[in-house]
């Protein structure tokens, strides 16, 4: 008859309501939408201090209805700046790798730092910045049963995954979770990350990331989570990506359309973020 | 301070003839009723409380009492000195074959000098299309020219062009902040209980202030002072029951109804459990009583109290609702002076609550004000009528007290800032009649201030980004203590020319000023209601509008049609900023920017009032835009509510005593709506990049209802006591899909947009009884 929606939202819960009443109304259509393909640069940059190769993607928006991924930029110039280094990301040249950027040293030397952001692109540069801060170290991951299960409130069973922490002493710190199950993400899109701001979690949390539908793991499978530190900014990102997607024209949400917020200038979207991230596995 | 200027002029020894214009059988003064006096082409109108006086010279005097409903009284008087007449008009049986709209009687359409105001009676509404069976008075406004209605399923409703939270809406004085019930599907109003709405968009009189756009004044009926009379309705959703009756015959009486849904009483038979405990239902009671303590003073009481409840499988609840009560005294002071001492409470309270395993939250929000005035009517000769009062409004705004709770993890305290004020507003008009009653001004002034007062806080914010104001300082503010003050004047004035007996031009200027807003999107149903004061981040708003209208009736004023054009210029009026968070937010205001609205427009109203065939027209063609620093990259656009046109088609045919056909039809330019101009794709989902606000349109919205109404009890209604009607009504005839909103997301790994709406044809009868 109804489903709820929690989220935590600036630390809060956000409630939302779906009575059968409006999700029983609800009508697909296309409309006729006035778009231009290639209108807006597209930029995702997620750089991670684990040690590994980094990548960032450059792309063009695409018209609404259109089923593409959007173009990938081969022809940009893209690189991170500190204060003593530039790190070049260079773009390789196949076909199914098209827009992609990489570069190899830039993980490892991450700590502490203050990173600028640079994509030159037909004449245009596009710029950001992110600063580096630390995250928590995982102590362990379990596993429960979901309350809505215990309660026999949902047909399938849900295994709740709980990731448990010592949180940094400093209050405006924001995380980022995400699941893995064999190497797989399970939160693949944005609105499946959870954030969160780190001002009401207690010294030692105890955290429920999702939960897990049975028919989703096996026995033996590795579950692998993992958390990393993002700024305010890139936790509002996430929040509206949520609003923007999944919740959009709920009318009980009540968030009106608008743009996803960017930290890169010049008009592009998208977000760059430099994060630190710890990881911790278990096997069911 | 205010200067007025009254013509005296030398004229013979005058007479006042006053008194009062009761319904005969339950006691309860008729204002608005027309009174003739057939020998010297003049006449007056009795005022809110059935109360008229006009001056004569010695003579004998032939007077025509009429009022929509009520059968004419002619009595012939001698005046030789001032003397008192109260006259008694007789109720026209229960059915009233009329329109919605009526702006009273004959040519009280030319005549009238209040521009912009509708009345809508309740009675003659019952022979009309009605949503799941229930009469809902606001669902009914949104017909009239220049009010738009905020959707279907959503009886929230916005004025020329203005917002939603800028209509004052009243029940008995008493002010409501959420007129609505289950999401806005239906009103607060129970249609047993009340008897009439009138609907100011613009000449606001004085003595109203605090919002700009719209004043919604709602009357509850008084109660048969010398007959006790059962009333009642069983409809698809809810069943209402009404008594009424004297307490003492002839000197007090009362009214008490109630309305409940029953849907949820089914969920309890269900097999399932999670069904059997969940709850959703609304009720509403509504309590009047008034009492005549002698000839000269008379008091009302009012109370209503309405709840929603939802308790979705005892682990999720959510309710809310309104608290009123009004205490009004009338007193006749003498044949010219009249006052009114009103004291009003209101309470609008919400609460969401949820328990599921580790995880609970409670949420609990409050607004309240207090809100005492007085009101004169001081008939100062047959020219001059002076209008002054004040009034003291204590507002309390409580955005509420959040406690999340994750067993272990988590245990969130928020209180959000609490808001104060003190709102005041003193006035005076006067009704001034020149050569021989052909123009009717009516010129006033109200000065209005508003206090900020402790406990709170104040916020300072870093605004030099438009798009993101961050907290700099923030000052506690003492309990007790007042901090910053606003103040305006509002000038009003409105005129009535009558050019002869069918046609006349009226118009009128009002200012203003709003002290208290809501944080809503437009579009959101839910019920949140967040309101705020002005303070140093949020100025007051204020608007300023004129119009200018030709009345004119046709056929021995068998019809009467209106052409009004209007321009209404607002000032600091609110916006939310891309993705701003208005829930929970103790930062509300950096959420928020001000700017300039502005709307124009014409309204054309054709009516025919007698008959068998009886209805309306209502056609407007408006613009409402939007300039807002920090929203739209400071470019202008549209107001959602943007309609360039507007139809609405209302009429009744009666095809015998018994059968009635009732028939609605709308028709609206989609509103403005923000769309995509492309997509992104980032970390493997897509997202809309939208261009400008609200410059795209929603398809048009067009519906047709009809309705049929049986009353077996009609021919001999004269003999039996019980009687009692049965309505048929299709809303949404022809099963328009009319878009609340739409969304634009992702399904299987694809865009996927689809609209919100509320699907159709709805079907419902209804069986109300009088007893």
């Amino acid at each position: 008859m109804a489903k709820i929606y929690l989220t935590i939202k600036n630390g809060l819960l956000v409630i939302l309501l779906v009575t059968g009443l409006l999700t029983g109304c609800q009508k697909s259509v296309i409309l006729e939408i006035a778009d231009e393909e290639g209108c807006f640069l597209i930029i995702e940059a997620n750089i991670l201090d684990d040690g590994l190769r980094q990548y960032i993607r450059i792309s063009q928006s695409t018209s609404y209805y259109e089923e593409s991924e959007g173009k990938g930029i081969a022809d940009a110039i893209v690189w991170l700046e500190s204060d003593e280094k530039d790190y070049t990301f260079g773009a390789i040249m196949s076909e199914d790798r098209l827009g992609f950027y990489f570069n190899d040293s830039v993980s490892s030397e991450l700590q502490g730092k203050k990173l600028d952001l640079f994509v030159e692109y037909q004449g245009t540069t596009y710029t950001a910045t992110s600063q580096w801060k630390p995250v928590p170290e995982i102590d362990s991951v379990s596993l429960t049963l979901n309350a809505f299960s215990e309660l026999g409130l949902t047909s399938d069973t849900l295994h709740e995954v709980w990731v448990h922490f010592r949180d940094l002493p400093s209050d405006d710190n924001y995380y980022l979770f995400n699941l893995y199950i064999n190497g797989n993400i399970k939160t693949w899109r944005p609105s499946l990350k959870v954030v969160t701001s780190n001002e009401n979690l207690d010294d030692y949390v105890s955290y429920s990331i999702l939960s897990l539908r049975q028919d989703e793991i096996e026995e033996g499978d590795v579950i692998q989570l993992e958390i990393r530190s993002i700024s305010k900014e890139n936790y509002e990102f996430y929040n509206a990506f949520l609003f923007q997607t999944d919740f959009s024209g709920n009318p009980f949400a009540g968030a009106p359309p608008a743009n996803i917020p960017t930290n890169i200038s010049n008009g592009a979207h998208g977000f760059f973020q430099v994060s630190a991230v710890s990881r911790k596995s278990i096997v069911f | 301070m205010i200067l007025f200027f009254f013509t005296n002029e030398a004229t013979a020894q005058k007479n006042t003839l006053s008194g009062t214009i009761r319904d005969k059988t339950s006691g309860e003064p008729i204002p608005g009723v027309n009174i003739l006096i057939a020998d010297k082409q003049a006449g007056t109108v009795s005022d809110s409380l059935g109360c008229y006086s006009i001056d004569l010279t010695e003579g004998t005097y032939t007077l025509t009492f009429s009022f929509m409903g009520y059968n004419k009284e002619k009595t012939t008087i001698y005046l030789d000195g001032d003397k008192k007449l109260d006259v008694h008009l007789v109720y026209d049986g229960i059915i009233l074959r009329e329109v919605v709209v009526t702006e009273k009687k004959d040519n009280q359409h030319v005549n009238s000098t209040e521009t912009n105001a509708v009345l809508l009676v309740i009675e003659s509404m019952r022979n009309l299309p009605s949503f799941l069976g229930e009469v809902d008075l606001m669902r009914a406004m949104q017909m009239i020219p220049g009010v738009q209605s905020a959707g279907d399923g959503n009886t929230g409703f916005t004025v020329r062009g203005g917002n939603a939270d800028q209509n004052l809406v009243l029940l008995d004085d008493a002010v409501i902040f959420n007129p609505s019930h289950l999401f806005n599907i239906f009103s607060v109003f129970n249609p047993d209980a009340i008897k009439d709405l009138k609907l100011y968009k613009g000449g606001i009189s004085p003595s109203y202030g605090g919002r700009l756009s719209s004043v919604v004044d709602i009357k509850m009926k008084e109660g048969d002072m010398h007959n006790y009379r059962l009333t009642g309705g069983v409809g698809l959703i809810s069943t209402r029951l009404s008594v009424e009756g004297p307490l003492q015959k002839g000197h007090s009486a009362f009214i008490i109804s109630g309305r409940r849904t029953y849907a949820d009483l089914f969920l309890k038979l269900s097999s399932d459990e999670n069904n059997r405990n969940t709850k959703m239902y609304f009720y509403d009671f509504n309590v009047k009583m008034n009492y005549v303590i002698n000839q000269n003073n008379r008091i009302h009481l009012s109370v209503y109290n309405g709840q929603d409840i939802t308790l979705l499988t005892n682990l999720f609840g959510f309710d809310y609702g309104n608290t009123l009560g009004s205490l009004r005294w009338n007193k006749i002071i003498s044949n010219r002076f009249f006052s009114e001492h009103t004291l009003m409470v209101s309470q609008y309270q919400f609460n969401l609550s949820g328990d599921v395993g580790q995880t609970s939250f409670l949420w609990n929000s409050l607004l309240k004000n207090i809100n005492l005035k007085s009101d004169f009517n001081l008939k100062l000769n047959d020219k001059n009528t002076l209008t002054f009062g004040w009034q003291s409004i204590y507002h309390n705004l409580k955005p509420g007290n959040i406690n999340a709770n994750i067993q272990g993890i988590m245990n969130t305290n928020i209180h959000l800032t609490n808001q104060n004020g003190m709102e005041h507003g003193l006035y005076a008009s006067n009704e001034q009649h020149f050569f021989n009653d052909q123009l009717v001004l009516n010129y006033g002034l109200r000065i209005s201030f508003f206090q900020v007062m402790g406990p709170g806080n104040h916020y300072t914010y870093d605004k030099t980004d438009p798009m993101k104001w961050q907290v700099m300082d923030s000052i506690r503010l003492e309990k007790g203590h007042f901090y910053d003050i606003f103040s305006a004047l509002e000038p009003r004035l409105c005129f009535r020319f009558l050019i002869n007996e069918n046609q006349s031009v009226k118009g009128s200027y009002n200012r203003m000023t709003q002290y208290i807003q809501q944080a809503q999107s437009t579009r959101s149903v839910a019920p949140y209601n967040v309101w705020y004061t002005a303070s140093n981040n949020i100025p007051p708003q204020q608007s300023d509008q004129y119009s200018l209208g030709y009345f004119r009736n046709f056929f021995s004023h068998q019809i009467e049609t209106s052409f009004e054009l209007f321009y209404k210029d607002m000032k600091n009026i609110s916006d939310i900023i891309d993705n701003g968070n208005l829930i929970g937010n103790e930062f509300l205001e950096g959420e928020l920017r001000t700017g300039r609205g502005w709307a124009y427009g014409l309204e054309i109203l054709i009516q025919k009032q007698k008959g068998n065939l009886q209805g309306f027209m209502g056609y407007t063609w408006a613009v409402a835009r939007r300039q807002t620093h920090g929203i739209n990259n400071d470019r202008v656009y549209y107001a959602p509510n943007d309609r360039r046109h507007d139809l609405s088609l209302s009429g009744s045919y009666t095809i015998t005593s018994q059968w009635v056909l009732g028939l609605n039809f709308v028709y609206a330019t989609g509103s403005a709506f923000t769309m995509p101009i492309g997509k992104m794709f980032y970390q493997s989902s897509f997202a809309p990049i939208y261009g400008d606000r609200n410059s795209s349109r929603l398809p048009h919205y067009h519906r047709m209802d009809l309705s049929l109404t049986f009353s077996p009890d009609f021919k001999d209604r004269k003999e039996k006591r019980f009687k009692s009607t049965w309505n048929f009504s299709i809303f949404n005839l022809y099963g328009r899909m009319n878009p609340i909103s739409v969304s634009f997301a992702q399904k299987d790994g694809k865009p996927h947009t689809s609209f919100f709406y509320i699907p159709g044809p709805v079907p419902s009868v209804t069986w109300n009884f009088n007893l």
